[in-house]
């Protein structure tokens, strides 16, 4: 395996994925991504998840409330 | 910067580039139009459902935009209006598109059924093939008359929230279709008159690029009466009272106004194209100010006689 620091190195899918290192200032790609890549990824899922929590938490509210008209609770 | 979104570098698109990819401000006059629709109409709904028949058509909206921007991402790239969207942009693959647009038609049409009546769902479900399959697809590259016909799934919400609150269609809904129907070809060929280029270098055969700017004047000036005679006829007919008539004869007044002034232009210039670009403005106008004096007049209740 080449120690260019300028190859991105990949690994099997059984094998344990490299930990991010800093090197001079800039992320080494060590994996299937580089930190900056890895720290976006998390990010735009953490927002995905929020926002379709949201979006359940809206619709378990809405279906509950669709329910109680059709029953004629509230009719 | 674009991204090679291939399995191995694949960053998950934001959850803003899928609300992108619903085109939000062609849903906001979705939504109007269909809650004008919703308001017109005999007969009373439950706010709960109600509101539900208006996230459901929104819903299907944004589905019919997701299928768009799927199936057109190649035109899309070619043009400055639409090249930073999501897809020609590099933010999304174009899988994950098709999978938000088609998810989001079913379970719009699904709970439009379960939550509201079967008609307004099989029109909403219509309504989606249309844009996505008919006008998309099969209409667009093909036709300089792509927006003549494809101005039916615009036309579609009103229809469905009528719908949605009287279980049927009559002749107040159709001709609730017609005006939207037949605002759509003006609409589009005067920004499509100051947009040429854009069209021209995707390919896509709008009607000034295919027959010239001249005979795309002329259409849209013919194309204003059919609309007006749409436009009044809920009025001429007794559907609607005093406020929507005077409002609607003063509106088509300024519309033929600014048709006329775009009929008068021969302009190749764009910096020349201020009539074309204020007909598109006033258009928005006008369909935004009709539909909501039309909901208007049913809620005050103003009093309705029929002229003809």
């Amino acid at each position: 395996m080449s120690d260019d620091p300028n190859i991105i190195k990949t690994r099997s899918v059984n094998e344990k994925p490299a930990p991010a290192t800093i090197m001079d200032g800039e992320a080494k790609i060590v994996g299937r991504f580089d930190a900056e890549q890895s720290q976006q990824i998390r990010e735009r899922q953490k927002a995905r998840s929020n926002m379709m929590g949201m979006i359940l938490l809206g619709l378990c509210v809405l279906f509950f409330a669709i329910t109680i008209v059709k029953i004629g609770v509230w009719g | 910067m674009k991204q090679a979104l291939t399995h191995d570098h694949y960053i998950p698109a934001d959850w803003r580039d899928f609300w992108a990819l619903t085109k939000p401000r062609v849903m906001s006059l979705v939504v109007f139009t269909a809650l004008c629709g919703l308001l017109a109409a005999p007969g009373t709904i439950h706010p709960v459902i109600g509101f539900t028949a208006i996230l459901c058509i929104a819903l299907g909206a944004g589905a019919s935009g997701a299928l768009n921007q799927w199936y057109e991402a190649d035109l899309d790239a070619k043009m400055k209006r639409t090249e930073k969207r999501p897809l020609p942009d590099g933010r999304m693959d174009k899988q994950s598109a098709l999978h938000f647009g088609v998810g989001l038609a079913a379970f719009s049409i699904l709970i439009m059924a379960v939550a509201v009546n079967y008609l307004s769902a099989a029109l909403l479900a219509f309504s989606i093939f249309f844009y996505a399959v008919v006008y998309t697809v099969w209409l667009k590259r093909s036709t300089p008359q792509n927006i003549v016909i494809g101005g039916a799934a615009g036309a579609f919400p009103p229809l469905i929230g009528w719908a949605a609150v009287s279980g049927d269609v009559t002749i107040m809904p159709i001709l609730l279709f017609a005006i939207i129907f037949l605002w759509t070809p003006p609409h589009f060929w005067a920004l499509a008159l100051f947009m040429k280029s854009d069209y021209g270098n995707a390919g896509v055969p709008m009607l000034p690029v295919v027959a010239g700017r001249r005979s795309t004047r002329n259409q849209i000036f013919y194309y204003t009466f059919p609309m007006i005679t749409a436009a009044i006829s809920p009025f001429l007919l007794g559907y609607v009272g005093l406020l929507y008539g005077i409002t609607a004869v003063i509106l088509n007044i300024i519309f033929l106004i600014c048709a006329g002034q775009v009929w008068r232009n021969n302009s190749d210039d764009i910096a020349d194209m201020k009539a074309e670009k204020r007909l598109f403005a006033v258009s928005i106008l006008y369909l935004f100010i009709l539909f909501g004096v039309l909901a208007a007049d049913n809620m005050f209740g103003f009093a309705k006689v029929s002229y003809l």
